[in-house]
């Protein structure tokens, strides 16, 4: 258990000033529930501050629907009352969810902003996730600073970011941490429908399934959930849109995921049209090991593979097709 | 073509030739292994030796709003000959430009943009002409996509042409255009005398912002835009005209645009990779760009920046584009940019260089910025120019700027820089029950003005001895009269001098700037613009009367406490 891990998760679907989202409050729970889960995040559920559309009275007022930025700001107010009250330091590692929509404020290209729910044009208060993420470095609060953000980052010129107000700390120390945003500058983020749970089709952003899909992979780095995600990132992709996911910085391997679960496996299923007699399927990883052989019932198999290059032939003719992990979750030979 | 270079492990003798080909030098190749590593890279042709194994191949081209990729896997096993890997189909390509093959091309847009390339709405001088072409990209508009668009010289805030009113819808029913169903467009064609204008849109959803188009004698610049959508209010999807996006092609007039013609989809994959930083185009796109430019001129000034995007460029190559493209441009300012780098390498004399015209390519204009900004004559401060540091649109490719913000500092008048007795002015008149923050917080400083007073405070800092402290991006960001007094009184820096001018030592600092040629080098914007800033900000310190605020806080201070409030 990573008792003193914390996480501050936020999910907005209700924006009354603008167009509602579907997904947002599914994507923090999913992110929550991972967050918590023993083969996750095994952050205890007392450290996890969650906010989401849902908890507050719905209005079709903009200036009257919450979360507003202090609903937000007040669990990483308490958080940062701890580390006042323990000598700077709150816990080991603080992961930051955000889910909603979101800009890119005037001249800020590396940025992402939550939009808070009371948002609307002219007035699009936010949360800065990448400059509350590096204040939190900065002022060593915890050893690792993670933040991932679903949303979009439409530049936009009219709206000058709005740092939290918190005073300026900095102590010495290397904070480690992870970014991971859903859209590249300027680039929508979008949601779709996904069955992160069997039988459950629910709206999520890409990002957040992308995301979720990798981390419940197993156990990994954060550099190693970066090369999983570029590299798979086409499958999850809204077809006829663009989804390149931000993910820095490139080595990251002092922060380890899932830690509690075994080594990340995905699985895969290799569909075949009936083994003749004396045939066999046989799976060879990118360095030509052998992984699987077996004469399968029927016409396929689901294994798990670990995230490489593979062929799949059936032996002893020459069917055969090369695929990638995390990539295809679905193979025909 | 380029061979990729060929990664360390493949030196033993095992290793198999992978050769990718995706049949333009315009596209990126990349080479995944086992591990997912990306391992190789080039672009058109790859070639590499590699262990054997099984490798994804990744295909990747720039196009409107993003890129495309495809994907191919290979497996390099001793006993089996590897397939030449080529993308699914030829990486078609989406562009603002209706070229022939284009993922958003309709022929109910290119055969009218022909037609309407060699017309004239309008006759405003003579020697070069222009052509702006807009077209939506979603379907069902009947709004006219030239709404707001506007055509400046650099001289006069007034419009030469409101382009909604001169240029026409495009309706070719015969091409099999429906109206209300598919994408509109409108184009305008000008002739016009051969200079640098300013391409104005308005009623975006953040106000007016502008670029600079400049047309050349001889040739037609060709402008064409797509239309951006926003929800203008709930529900309700307004557009514009989008600079960021936009692409300039130049032709000759009797030619005008010839959407067969194959270079333009060269010249569109040239400016994605210019776009994306891409220098990643081997010699053999380079060489295709080079060998075109005499046909459309923009091919090599693309060509010259792609070529500057290598950490060692190649200068005599360089050297040949910049020498053919003067006979075919004339006076031009992306060129003279070019010039000034020419130049700048060889320790040459730049005080011929002096920019009244603006340049194109935001590549050009950052050339020109870092000269400018210890040569004061290179940007004039009475130019227009000289207005636009600080309010350039990030990361665009073509220079574009807030047309709101530029003409209000336009507008204002020269406020003459004051030589000597920079003391405090009116600091007996602050209101008793006006506070320290409210007073300084009214200070809405331009950004110019921001990285001036970043610069001050760093200069204080080292002034008063806590350090070579360097202001961060963030801290930039939360700069303003408020901070930096909060901070000279922290340090104590208010004891550098008598407390009757307290809030001298930031005035000088400020004032001191204009002589400093390191700190004008590390801040490279021009220094003309630097110089507007100080003026402005030399106004508005007395204005915000800080000198008061302190002073009222002197007797507090002097135990060296800390501001409280």
């Amino acid at each position: 258990m990573a008792a003193d891990d914390y996480a501050v998760i936020v999910g907005i679907t209700s924006y009354p000033g603008l167009k509602p989202l579907q997904g947002p409050e599914n994507d923090a729970r999913v992110f929550s529930e991972w967050v918590e889960d023993p083969a996750g995040g095994q952050v205890p559920g007392t450290n996890i501050f969650t906010i989401y559309s849902s908890m507050y009275a719905q209005t079709t007022m903009a200036p009257d629907a919450h979360p507003w930025k202090g609903d937000v700001y007040a669990a990483f107010d308490k958080l940062l009352d701890l580390g006042n009250k323990n000598g700077g330091r709150t816990g080991r590692r603080l992961y930051m969810f955000f889910a909603g929509h979101g800009i890119t404020p005037e001249n800020e290209v590396d940025e992402a902003a939550l939009l808070m729910a009371n948002a609307a044009r002219g007035k699009l208060s936010h949360i800065p996730g990448r400059a509350v993420a590096t204040y939190l470095r900065a002022a060593a609060y915890f050893d690792q600073v993670v933040l991932f953000m679903d949303c979009c980052r439409d530049a936009w010129g009219t709206t000058r970011l709005q740092d939290p107000d918190w005073d300026i700390v900095n102590r010495s120390g290397a904070v480690e941490y992870f970014f991971g945003f859903g859209s590249q500058w300027n680039q929508k983020a979008r949601e779709a429908q996904f069955e992160l749970t069997r039988g459950k089709p629910e709206v999520h952003g890409v990002f957040t399934s992308h995301l979720i899909t990798m981390l419940r992979g197993g156990k990994m780095t954060a550099a190693t959930l970066r090369r999983l995600m570029l590299n798979s990132a086409k499958r999850f992709a809204v077809p006829s849109t663009e989804y390149v996911p931000v993910l820095e910085p490139e080595l990251q391997d002092s922060i380890v995921l899932s830690e509690g679960a075994p080594p990340v496996e995905f699985p895969v299923t290799i569909r075949f049209n009936g083994l003749q007699p004396g045939e066999e399927l046989e799976v060879r990883n990118g360095k030509f090991a052998q992984v699987y052989r077996d004469r399968p019932q029927g016409n396929e198999v689901t294994i798990r593979l670990a995230p490489t290059n593979y062929e799949a032939r059936v032996r002893p003719t020459a069917r055969e097709i090369a695929f990638d992990v995390p990539g295809q979750d679905t193979v025909s030979l | 073509m380029s061979p990729a270079k060929t990664p360390s492990a493949s030196s033993g003798s095992e290793a198999i030739r992978l050769i990718a080909d995706a049949g333009d030098p315009m596209v990126e190749i990349f080479v995944i292994d086992p591990d997912l590593r990306r391992i190789a890279r080039a672009a058109g042709r790859l070639t590499v030796d590699l262990p054997p194994g099984i490798y994804k191949v990744k295909f990747k081209a720039g196009t409107l709003g993003g890129t495309v990729e495809d994907e191919k896997m290979v497996v390099l096993e001793p006993g089996r000959i590897p397939p030449v890997v080529q993308p699914s189909e030829s990486i078609s390509i989406a562009s603002p430009v209706p070229i022939r093959k284009t993922r958003t091309s309709h022929e109910y847009h290119r055969i009218p943009a022909r037609a309407i390339s060699k017309l004239t709405h309008a006759r405003l001088g003579s020697g070069s002409r222009l052509l702006i072409f807009v077209r939506d990209l979603d379907k069902g508009r009947t709004d006219n996509p030239l709404h707001g668009l506007t055509l400046h010289t650099l001289e006069s805030d007034a419009p030469i042409v409101e382009l909604e009113k001169t240029g026409e819808i495009i309706r070719d029913f015969s091409s099999g255009y429906r109206e209300g169903e598919d994408e509109i467009s409108a184009a305008c064609s000008l002739e016009l005398a051969p200079g640098c204008y300013r391409l104005r849109v308005s009623e975006s959803p953040w106000g007016s912002f502008e670029s600079a188009v400049v047309t050349s004698p001889g040739w037609q610049t060709q402008v064409f835009l797509p239309r951006r959508s926003f929800e203008s209010d709930p529900g309700k999807q307004g557009a514009f005209p989008d600079l960021q996006q936009a692409s300039i092609l130049m032709a000759r007039p009797e030619d005008g645009f010839d959407f067969e013609n194959p270079i333009l989809k060269l010249i569109e994959k040239a400016r994605y990779a210019l776009a994306e930083r891409r220098a990643a185009l081997g010699k053999s796109a380079v060489d295709v760009m080079l060998g075109e430019k005499f046909r459309n001129p923009m091919l090599g000034l693309y060509a010259a920046h792609i070529l500057l995007l290598a950490p060692d460029p190649d200068e005599g190559l360089l050297n040949v584009v910049i020498t053919n493209l003067r006979p075919l441009l004339g006076e031009h300012p992306d060129l003279r940019a070019l010039e000034l780098w020419q130049a700048q390498r060889a320790g040459e004399d730049l005080k011929p260089f002096s920019f009244e015209a603006i340049p194109m390519l935001k590549r050009s204009w950052h050339i020109v910025r870092s000269a400018a900004a210890v040569s004061e004559d290179m940007v004039p401060e009475s130019s227009f120019l000289s207005r636009i540091p600080g309010w350039e649109m990030c990361d665009t490719m073509w220079l574009t700027w807030d047309a709101d913000a530029v003409a209000r500092l336009s507008a204002e008048k020269s406020l003459g820089f004051p030589t000597t007795a920079l003391g405090i002015s009116g600091v007996h008149t602050l209101a008793a029950d006006e506070s320290m923050r409210d007073v300084l917080e009214e200070a809405n400083l331009d950004p110019v003005e921001r990285e001036i007073m970043a610069f001050v405070q760093r200069e204080l800092h080292l002034a008063s001895g806590t350090g070579d402290r360097t202001v961060s991006r963030e801290e930039r960001d939360v700069i303003s009269p408020r901070n930096i007094a909060v901070d000279y009184v922290r340090h104590g820096w208010w004891q550098m001098g008598s407390q009757g001018s307290a809030f001298s030592g930031v005035r000088d600092g400020i004032a001191s700037i204009l002589s400093r040629d390191d700190l004008l080098r590390k801040m490279g914007l021009p220094k003309s613009s630097v110089r507007i800033g100080v003026q402005r900000l030399l106004q508005i310190l007395p204005r915000q009367q800080v000198g008061l605020v302190l002073e009222d806080n002197l007797p507090m201070l002097g135990a060296n406490k800390p501001l409280e409030r």
